[in-house]
């Protein structure tokens, strides 16, 4: 039992550091060699949690060349287009100046309808609309649509407004967080008279607290107070 | 630059140490294998005390190096070889030839089996 314990517990936090050092947060993002190591790592770790015969280390040491390899390939991709090329590919147009090119859609193996799904996901229903579509080397479809059917910006309109401010955590679950009192200028005189105007006396009592660089400030207590 | 450097230096000390291990696997269970066969040797010459002692100091030989070798190798394996050695010695002790000789051969073959599966052979990758 405690071997099993300590195994996982091991192999855990190996692939939480090495996922952690692939740089990524959603799957839907990673590259296909970054995918195919994602789903690598969790079969590597879990043949030494389950297989009390095997070596920690046949289930360590591929992890770990797996993500040397891993980091490799990112930094050569990074400096070699040609390597970048071979490894994710390139972006395909599949609608250039509102023609479906089915040529290119056959290439990369999309149906219309997979298209449409797609399209339908960014909330374009209406093909005649879309200017360009491009399928992405993660696999998602982005388009541009023509001038006239983008929402209307402030911009267009010569309408002048404030710019938006960045928002720092300043409170997250009862914790303060004072490098970012310090990045907005602020310090916990001003973090403790704000909290008075509420009618909280202490930070525990707050489940998040931010403000941006106008000084606008977003705050939510929490549900079970702490005293 | 810097990741890039030391996953290449953490992948040439994973490739070195496994060509140690390769290595170090080989002259171990050769070593323990060659006190074998010249255990074997005294025994059918009728020289059991010697052969004893033979065997004796190639199991603490293979005990002494098991520690390193649970990292490395799959633990059956080498509890098998463990076991087997203990069997040998007590044949041995009673004096029983025949079959002496063949779970000394059995020793012997399992570790040379060992040490070939270290190796990076066709064999092996494939």
């Amino acid at each position: 039992m405690l071997i099993a314990l300590t195994r996982t517990i091991v192999l855990y936090l190996l692939i939480v550091v090495g996922i952690r050092l692939m740089g990524k947060r959603q799957v839907g993002e990673l590259e296909p060699a970054e995918l195919v190591l994602a789903m690598l790592m969790s079969d590597l770790a879990s043949v030494p949690m389950q297989d009390f015969g095997i070596p920690l280390s046949y289930g360590a040491v591929p992890i770990v060349v797996l993500l040397c390899i891993t980091m490799l390939l990112s930094v050569l991709t990074v400096r070699s287009l040609r390597l970048r090329l071979l490894l994710c590919g390139r972006p395909s147009i599949i609608v250039e100046k509102g023609q479906l090119l089915q040529k290119e859609l056959a290439k990369t193996r999309m149906s219309p309808d997979e298209l449409m799904e797609e399209l339908r996901l960014l909330g374009i229903t209406d093909l005649s609309t879309v200017k360009y579509a491009i399928l992405e080397t993660s696999g998602k479809v982005s388009a541009l649509l023509y001038s006239n059917h983008q929402p209307v910006t402030p911009a267009d309109l010569e309408l002048g407004t404030d710019e938006p401010g960045l928002p720092l955590t300043v409170i997250d679950n009862g914790q303060v967080y004072p490098d970012n009192l310090r990045r907005r200028g602020l310090d916990r005189r001003w973090l403790d008279r704000e909290l008075n105007r509420r009618g909280v006396s202490s930070p525990r009592q707050v489940f998040l607290m931010t403000v941006d660089e106008q000084g606008g400030v977003y705050f939510c207590e929490r549900e079970d107070k702490q005293r | 630059m810097r990741r890039f450097w030391i996953c290449l230096l953490l992948l040439g000390t994973l490739a070195g140490l496994g060509a140690w291990n390769a290595g170090h696997t080989e002259t171990l269970c050769g070593d323990v294998a060659q006190l074998l066969r010249q255990g074997d040797g005294a025994a059918q010459a009728g020289r059991w005390g010697q052969a004893e002692t033979l065997l004796l100091q190639a199991q603490e030989r293979w005990e002494r190096e098991t520690p390193l070798l649970m990292l490395t190798l799959r633990h059956d394996l080498i509890n098998d070889i463990s076991s087997e050695m203990e069997e040998t010695l007590v044949l041995l002790h009673w004096q029983e030839g025949a079959e002496f000789a063949a779970s000394n051969t059995s020793v012997i073959a399992a570790l040379e089996a060992l040490a070939h599966s270290e190796q990076l052979t066709w064999a092996n990758l494939l």
